[in-house]
């Protein structure tokens, strides 16, 4: 049994009367590859930003790693290696699609101000993270417009530089908010591959948000189901597909 | 106009557009790398004017011509003053002296009040931040004012200027000259810093913040230190500014320098010039400085001449004019922001074997763009 990476505690965020997450308890266990699945509007994305920092819980507990980062600010929680990516892209849009993948690079000495004018004191770093990041930017299948500004490439080419930011950091474990999101299937299939490969080769851990469950189901190891705010059923894909309730909300909306 | 009018004009011309450099190049490190539109500026130059000040009147004196110093404000202060000011003008030596300390104390206190100011902010909206920078100049502006043991409250301070009469002696030019040749020096010192700041990880790291600060923190940045940094290194170049502003530009000290118009003076100037490009901060600051100077020589004419008193108040209306033409017409200013440069480039060249676009030096730029027009003509 390998252990919890994440933990999630009674986790509520409310939005004035809007209960967005009302009391979320669930384990990620390390290396998993575990898929969030529930209609519009159920509180996936809320869940993954209170996860990661972006809002504070109004109750309720998060704990990665071992550790309580529960109310921390995003930054910490990246440095402890929780990373995540975003519905709808935000990149830095005045930004090259390699510089993207690049500054989102770990401990950078070059971003010191003290340090920044004295080049050769980080470029060292600097070419060898250089190197890495064109290696994400291939491995995603974006070399082609690594060059371009990241204003430039369409909203699927977005998702992918997201998600090869997310890799550039090393984190232990990613939170994918619609990774496949505006590309083909063909090309979402090949997402979902290479999340299993980087499982494999890296011993990364994933907690997926994706609508598309017939591409979904075909790579995780365990789904959760949201509605309203409130897990209404997880399990193996096999049983969360026959689950009466699940099939319920997803036809009864 | 006679010849050595147009000269005399042209070296007062070159003479303020270079103090303009300085602190556009200062303003665009804020809100053209960091996005922090600093409503404020106002308040760092003058700590710059405020050290000059202090240091002409009370620290130079035992520090650099080894006699009492007085403190403005007090009585029979003018009299006493003008003593130190004839021995300052005995000692070339002292009154660069005088430069070099307000330079350094006008830049750590404005850095100082660049913390102070922002950090109770820092975390707010921008436009939040650029109100409580406004208030925050305001204020220090009214302390200047009342408190006259600074630079002697609303009566202008003579301050005395770095003497480049050796220099000219020896390069046989007048004394104006080698003023302009130093401050561009200075200009050119300002540009090398910020261009070599700005092109590493930390320019990135700032433009990251600047286009979405929910992603920047998302990827590790810490968002408030970040601005912080941007407020603190602007801060210091703009302090460093105003001592060089009323020294070597003015001779002379007022609270009145300080009032917002120069803020926004200097922020018309990156907003035409380019937001983000440190060559463009200075090309706004020339062209700016031009149109208000030709705009105050026509404007005092239709004053005086023609009764129009409207005309001297003509540079408001250049100043607001450029602003709303730049936003209209070209928001990216006359020289548009520039990818990052670092050796990651040079990695990407070397492992792509193409070299991108932009990193092409211009002429190889515009020779592509002429084959290609010649190109489809043919074709
Ligand atoms: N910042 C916010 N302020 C107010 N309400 C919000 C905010 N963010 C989300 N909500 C509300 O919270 C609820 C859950 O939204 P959320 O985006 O988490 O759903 P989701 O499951 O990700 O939906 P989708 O599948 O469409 O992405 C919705 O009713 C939404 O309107
Ligand atoms: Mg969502």
């Amino acid at each position: 049994m390998p252990r919890d990476i994440l933990v999630v505690e009674d986790l509520h965020k409310y939005f004035g009367g809007i209960r967005a997450v009302d009391g979320v308890s669930l384990r990620i266990p390390e290396r998993g590859i575990v898929g969030l699945i529930g209609p519009n509007g159920s509180g996936k994305s809320t869940l993954f930003n209170t996860i990661a920092g972006r809002y504070k819980p109004d109750r309720g507990r998060v704990i990665f790693d071992g550790v309580d980062i529960t109310g921390w600010k995003p930054h910490r929680i990246y440095k402890l290696g929780l990373v995540r990516t975003f519905q709808n892209p935000r990149l830095w849009l005045s930004l090259t699609v390699f510089e993207n993948v690049l500054t989102s690079g770990r401990d950078q000495r070059g971003e010191s101000p003290l340090r920044a004018p004295l080049h050769r004191l980080w470029a060292g770093q600097e070419m060898e993270y250089a190197r890495k990041a064109l290696d994400w930017v291939r491995f995603v299948q974006l070399g082609r417009v690594a060059a371009s500004l990241s204003s430039d490439i369409s909203g699927g080419q977005m998702k992918l530089t997201e998600l090869a930011r997310a890799l550039m950091s090393r984190a232990k474990m990613l939170l994918l908010d619609e990774p496949a999101a505006g590309v083909n299937p063909t090309l979402a299939h090949q997402i979902f591959q290479n999340i299993a490969r980087l499982r494999e080769e890296y011993g990364l851990t994933f907690f997926i948000i994706e609508h598309r469950l017939e591409i979904l189901f075909d790579y995780v190891d365990y789904v959760y189901v949201m509605h309203r705010g409130r897990v209404i059923a997880e399990g193996k894909p096999e049983e969360v597909a026959e689950n009466p309730v699940v099939i319920d909300v997803y036809l009864g909306g | 106009m006679p010849v050595g009018g147009v000269v005399s004009f042209i070296l007062a011309y070159l003479s303020v557009a270079a103090v303009y450099s300085l602190l556009s190049i200062s303003m665009n490190i804020e809100y053209g790398w960091a996005g922090i539109p600093n409503f404020g500026k106002a308040a760092f130059i003058a700590a710059g004017g405020a050290a000059a000040a202090i240091v002409a009147a009370q620290l130079g004196p035992p520090l650099l011509l080894g006699v009492k110093g007085v403190v403005p404000g007090g009585l029979g202060f003018f009299a006493k003053y003008n003593a130190l000011l004839n021995a300052y003008a005995a000692h070339p030596a002292a009154t660069w002296g005088v430069l070099v300390l307000s330079c350094i104390i006008g830049g750590v206190i404005a850095m100082i009040l660049g913390v102070l100011f922002t950090f109770p902010a820092v975390r707010l909206r921008e436009d939040y931040l650029a109100i409580a920078l406004l208030m925050a100049a305001q204020l220090v502006w009214i302390v200047l004012r009342v408190d006259k043991q600074i630079m002697g409250g609303t009566f202008s301070m003579v301050l005395p200027s770095p003497d480049f009469t050796p220099v000219a002696r020896l390069l046989h030019v007048p004394d104006t000259v080698v003023k302009v040749l130093f401050l561009w020096g200075l200009v050119a010192v300002f540009l090398y810093y910020s261009e070599k700041l700005m092109n590493s990880p930390f320019g990135r790291k700032l433009r990251a913040v600047r286009d979405d600060e929910i992603a920047a923190e998302a990827l590790g940045k810490n968002v408030p230190v970040s601005r912080l940094q941007a407020m603190m290194i602007g801060s210091f170049l703009a302090g460093v500014a105003g001592a060089i502003y009323v020294l070597v530009h003015l001779a002379s000290v007022n609270p009145d320098y300080f009032l917002p118009d120069i803020t926004f003076m200097i922020l018309a100037m990156v907003l035409v010039g380019g937001v983000g490009n440190n060559w463009g901060a200075i090309a706004g600051a020339m062209l700016l400085a031009l149109m208000d100077r030709v705009g105050y020589i026509i404007g005092s004419r239709l004053a005086t001449e023609y009764g129009m008193l409207w005309g001297g108040y003509l540079y408001y209306i250049v100043y607001g004019l450029a602003i709303i033409i730049a936003i209209a017409f070209r928001p990216q200013g006359l020289v548009p922001e520039k990818p990052v440069k670092t050796p990651a480039w040079r990695v990407y060249i070397e492992e792509t074997g193409e070299t991108p676009r932009f990193l092409k030096p211009i002429w190889a730029r515009l020779r592509s763009l002429r084959a290609r027009r010649k190109g489809k003509k043919e074709g």
